[in-house]
């Protein structure tokens, strides 16, 4: 009956903080949204701007919503809706925005089966090499023989 | 064709079709005299619903486009107002688009210089920099009742400035810049 108590007791303790964990987000900060977001008229991300009227004038924006208890994306939507879709550093998944994901992961993958083809052809032609190797050990050509054999396997290699 | 003169061949489109994207990405240049307004509808400030210059089509418009961490927009905050207090009506009127800005600072910036002419937020800067061609603000343009750019002037703008040159114009129906001299460039 204690231990069982006991028991309850201690799984109560543990589950309090992790309720309490669920139930409130972690607080936005200011460093952690500029590096997501634009100074416009500087154009780079606001954790590098320079203090330009408009740099402070959106850090300001953004340490009001945090007072606010905003999270931080319900901050960049908020910038969003303030700014259009261009106060945000990284690129939007929808409309033309969505070329910037895919170009460099389509140019990556088309350069990994460029090189996964090119692999494949140098070791067939390693391979073609090494069994005519073999043969000429086991039965040696004659000099024409050999000489028009040479020619033919220089067409394998790249 | 060859498996690899198809790659090549790709490669230079695909090299191509990035310039061609680096040069259009790089934004249009500044409207000249002559060139129609593009009628964008944008949200008016602190308001509902949207406005562009075809609301005022009829009218000479003084299109400024400013934002309130501007210094010089502060300059010519009062001098703009007070024009248009001597001057709109239905020949003229100021509109002011409020470009890279923050809706409840431009507000305090209405209030603390009591503009009253009509004003529209461009929060992006898209509208002002790709469709207009501005390179900063303050920046003014002058459209004629046809919708069309009569002159330009980068930087703040005075009283005399306005008297000096708007005012022959709106006056005369026509534009008349002979010994205006406006800030910036004027076309």
């Amino acid at each position: 009956m204690r231990a069982a108590a006991r028991l309850t007791l201690v799984a109560l303790a543990l589950a309090a903080p992790a309720g309490a964990v669920a139930a409130v987000e972690p607080r936005a900060d200011l460093a952690d949204v500029s590096d997501e977001v634009m100074c416009l008229v500087c154009g780079v991300p606001l954790d590098q701007a320079p203090d330009a009227p408009q740099a402070i004038r959106e850090r300001e924006f953004i340490r009001g919503l945090i007072a606010d208890g905003l999270t931080k994306d319900e901050i960049k939507d908020r910038l969003v809706a303030e700014y259009g879709s261009e106060v945000l550093a990284e690129p939007q998944t929808s409309g033309f925005d969505l070329a910037a994901w895919l170009v460099p992961g389509g140019a990556i993958v088309l350069a990994a089966a460029g090189i996964a083809v090119g692999l494949r052809r140098w070791r067939r032609a390693a391979a073609a090499v090494a069994a005519v190797d073999a043969r000429r050990a086991k039965t040696p050509l004659d000099p024409e023989e050999e000489r028009r054999l040479d020619a033919d396997m220089r067409r394998y290699e790249p | 064709m060859s498996a690899r003169a198809f790659a090549v061949f790709m490669a230079v489109l695909a090299l191509v079709g990035l310039l061609a994207y680096g040069l259009i990405s790089r934004g249009e240049e500044t409207l000249a005299a002559g060139d129609p307004v593009p009628a964008t509808e944008l949200d008016v400030l602190g308001g509902s619903g949207t406005g562009s210059i075809a609301d005022h089509e009829g009218r000479w418009v003084l299109l400024n486009v400013w934002a309130s961490w501007c210094k010089p927009c502060e300059e010519e905050s009062p001098a703009l107002q007070r024009y248009h207090d001597l001057h709109a009506g239905k020949r003229f009127t100021i509109l002011g688009i409020d470009s890279q800005d923050n809706t409840d600072d431009a507000l305090a910036f209405v209030e603390r210089f009591g503009l009253s002419y009509p004003q529209l937020h461009d929060g992006s800067g898209e509208f002002a920099q790709e469709e207009l061609g501005t390179t900063g603000v303050p920046e003014s343009f002058l459209v004629d009742p046809g919708g069309r750019v009569a002159a330009h002037f980068a930087g703040p703008l005075t009283i005399e400035h306005l008297e000096g040159c708007v005012t022959p114009s709106v006056a005369a129906g026509r534009t008349d810049l002979a010994g205006c001299q406006f800030p910036g460039v004027a076309r």
